[in-house]
């Protein structure tokens, strides 16, 4: 019975709803568009409420309910009479300039485009990245580092250099490196690198704070040295080698990406001072299976690491 | 008081003299408050009187207006063309919305799609217990990457970061973006339906662990129990510092954002960190992020050393069994949700995949 009232109370909306003209079978893509804006929910719920209505009563029902449309209403209208008559008061005493102002707010309200708010992810999605790795078990220090590298050369093409320290001969040493040459010439790279780091090390070594070479963001071949300090002992630096112009904005990602190695950096500092935190039982092996949904990802990290020319020769003048 | 977009603005001149009745309603837009409201109902007699209103409204910078879902009815029945009338000249969209459009075209075919029996529903409990069944969460991650990207881009930076996160990020079936899923979708099932609300979810979800690449990465790799107690208190401590690295890059989040993420370690029994909390003063969020993520941990084996299954923890939750480094303390209407889930049996799910008869 009470199927059959809703039902009767449904029809005699739909009637009132065809009546004045609005009633729709079928929503096109532009009605759909402005359903969210209108009922300040989410569209997909309206198409969800929509299906399911379909299924419980057989026939397609868009839910104005929670609209008022303002038909059916009883409308008093000597209170009507009388807000408008204040109303008319009100504007006759608004002078020429008063208007004027008015119009031009109307304009800016209603004929602006609306508000977009573009997102600013500031390049969280890689520390997201990057941490998924640090989560899982099964991936290693170098694992984290290689991505936070390949984020690197795809969005800034330049070359980086980790150093962590040594204890045995008390000074920071090359964790890793992607100081490449053109040449396929495995010896001459390594020994490339070898003279890049005499003749830079010392420098690198002594930088404290976060520095870039060219401040003012000029030269194509800047030079950013990141340190990593915990507890005012230094435990490590990384050094960037550009290989474009970078904009000063564009050094806030590169910050944010460098940050997320500290916790590689801490760890290895404290296993090499005999710190280590003692596992008292290995970790089984993850129960959370990494599945790819879409190769989206695996695309670009698959690509191959682009060499840098020129390098060699910045480094020594 | 409704939104001004609800309504488009006309001219007077829209409205001819020799017609009195009309098939829609009348707004007005107040020039001194910039709200609208009704004036007249739709097939109601528009007087002289009424008309010399509108006009002294028109010549003092108000207006009359029409409700935009009576845009066909007001231009069929007046003989107008969209194109004359100020209020429904369209604007160059953003390209952003452009390709939300493109979303929302999508999500609405895959919905037809159901309609017409060529796709299965989405059935949310049923889905989220065959995803803790098997350990496969890739469709519910779609399922949530699809509806995200169909939000609306103007209601708030938090709103527009989770889409994008959700567009970048939900392609794969690692824990975060389970987590991620789980929880969008547990609101959901407590009747939180609000875009901003769901979306501080997303992006709490995927943000509120970042700290911990701030911290020596063991601290993560040994489990919780079984580390030392000093190591115990710097874990706790990754809270506190996702906050400040998410300050640190300025990211623009929202405050409920920031403090669900400080808060998805309190529990209602005031036992949880870092500020002991209890009850009702821990966001709801928080609570949902904390629960999804301390059933992953625990299967995972990250608070004991011993691994279960995604089911049996949760079994283990709703039932209140003692375990060690297993959390109880969550809100009832959470735990009932999951209990809700729990109970679905596997004939269910299989008689729900027989039923479904799609068309080939």
């Amino acid at each position: 019975m009470l199927g059959s009232k809703k039902s009767n109370k449904d029809s005699k909306k739909h009637k009132e709803e065809k009546s004045l003209g609005f009633h729709k079978e079928k929503e096109d893509f532009s009605e759909v568009m402005n359903l969210d804006v209108m009922k300040g929910s989410s569209v997909v719920e309206h198409m969800n409420n929509k299906l399911k209505s379909k299924k419980h009563h057989g026939e397609l029902k868009i839910d104005f309910e929670k609209k008022n449309r303002g038909e059916g209403e009883t409308i008093d209208y000597s209170k009507i009479k009388k807000e408008y008559k204040e109303l008319s008061q009100k504007l006759n005493s608004l002078s020429s300039d008063d208007i004027a102002k008015l119009k031009k707010k109307r304009q800016e309200q209603l004929y602006t485009p609306k508000k977009i708010y573009e997102p600013h992810s500031k390049g969280v999605e890689h520390l997201i990245k990057i941490y998924t790795i640090y989560e899982d078990s099964t991936k290693s220090s170098d694992d984290i580092i290689t991505t936070a590298e390949r984020i690197i050369t795809e969005k800034f093409q330049a070359n980086m250099a980790l150093f962590t320290y040594n204890k045995e001969s008390d000074s920071f040493t090359d964790r890793f490196q992607n100081f490449e040459l053109p040449s396929a010439d495995h010896v001459e790279t390594n020994n490339s690198w070898k003279k890049i780091k005499l003749v830079n090390f010392e420098y690198w070594g002594s930088v404290n704070t976060p520095t870039w070479k060219d401040e003012s963001f000029v030269l194509p071949d800047n030079e950013f040295i990141f340190p990593f300090f915990q507890d005012s002992t230094k435990q490590g630096f990384i050094v960037i080698a550009m290989n474009t112009i970078i904009n000063a904005n564009q050094t806030f990602l590169l910050e944010v990406i460098l940050e997320s190695l500290r916790g590689i950096v801490i760890e290895e500092y404290e296993e090499e001072m005999g710190n280590a935190i003692k596992i008292s039982s290995p970790l089984p092996t993850d129960l959370l299976s990494n599945t790819t949904i879409n190769n989206n990802m695996e695309t670009k990290q698959d690509q191959p690491k682009k060499k840098k020319a020129g390098l060699l020769s910045r480094f020594f003048g | 008081m409704t939104k001004n977009i609800q309504y488009f603005l006309i001219s007077l001149t829209h409205l001819p003299d020799k017609q009195e009745i009309f098939s829609f309603n009348l707004y007005i837009f107040n020039p001194i408050n910039s709200k609208y409201s009704l004036f007249l109902n739709a097939n109601s007699p528009l007087t002289i009187n009424k008309r010399e209103f509108l006009r002294l409204l028109e010549s003092k910078a108000g207006s009359v207006a029409i409700d935009f879902s009576q845009k066909k009815t007001f231009l069929a029945s007046t003989n107008q063309q969209a194109k004359d009338v100020p209020g429904l000249i369209p604007y160059e969209k953003h390209p952003l919305e452009k390709a939300r459009e493109i979303y929302l075209h999508q999500y609405a075919q895959k919905q037809e799609k159901i309609e017409q029996e060529e796709l299965p529903p989405f059935i949310r409990k049923n889905e989220i217990k065959r995803s803790i069944l098997s350990n496969d969460f890739s469709n519910l991650i779609s399922e949530v990457r699809d509806e995200v990207l169909t939000f609306p881009l103007d209601i708030s930076q938090t709103v527009s970061l989770a889409i994008e996160l959700c567009e970048e990020l939900l392609i794969i079936d690692n824990k975060t973006n389970k987590i991620v899923a789980l929880s969008f979708l547990l609101a959901k099932e407590l009747k939180i339906t609000d875009i901003s609300s769901l979306s501080e979810i997303i992006c709490t979800a995927f943000l509120f662990h970042l700290g911990f690449t701030q911290l020596n990465r063991s601290l993560i790799k040994i489990p919780y129990m079984q580390l030392p107690e000093k190591s115990k208190s710097y874990y706790r401590r990754h809270a506190g510092l996702t906050q400040h690295l998410l300050k640190k890059i300025q990211l623009p989040i929202s405050d409920e954002t920031l403090n669900s993420i400080l808060q998805h370690h309190e529990r209602i029994d005031g036992n949880g960190y870092p500020y002991m909390k209890s009850e009702k003063s821990i966001t709801l969020p928080s609570q949902i992020i904390g629960i999804v993520s301390h059933i992953f941990d625990h299967a995972q084996g990250k608070t004991s050393g011993q691994t279960l299954a995604i089911q049996s923890v949760i079994s283990q939750i709703v039932s209140g069994t003692n375990s060690p480094g297993l959390e109880k303390n969550f809100p009832t209407s959470i735990i009932e949700v999951l209990e809700s889930i729990q109970k679905i049996g596997k004939e269910q799910l299989d008689t729900e995949g027989d039923s479904n008869g799609l068309k080939s």
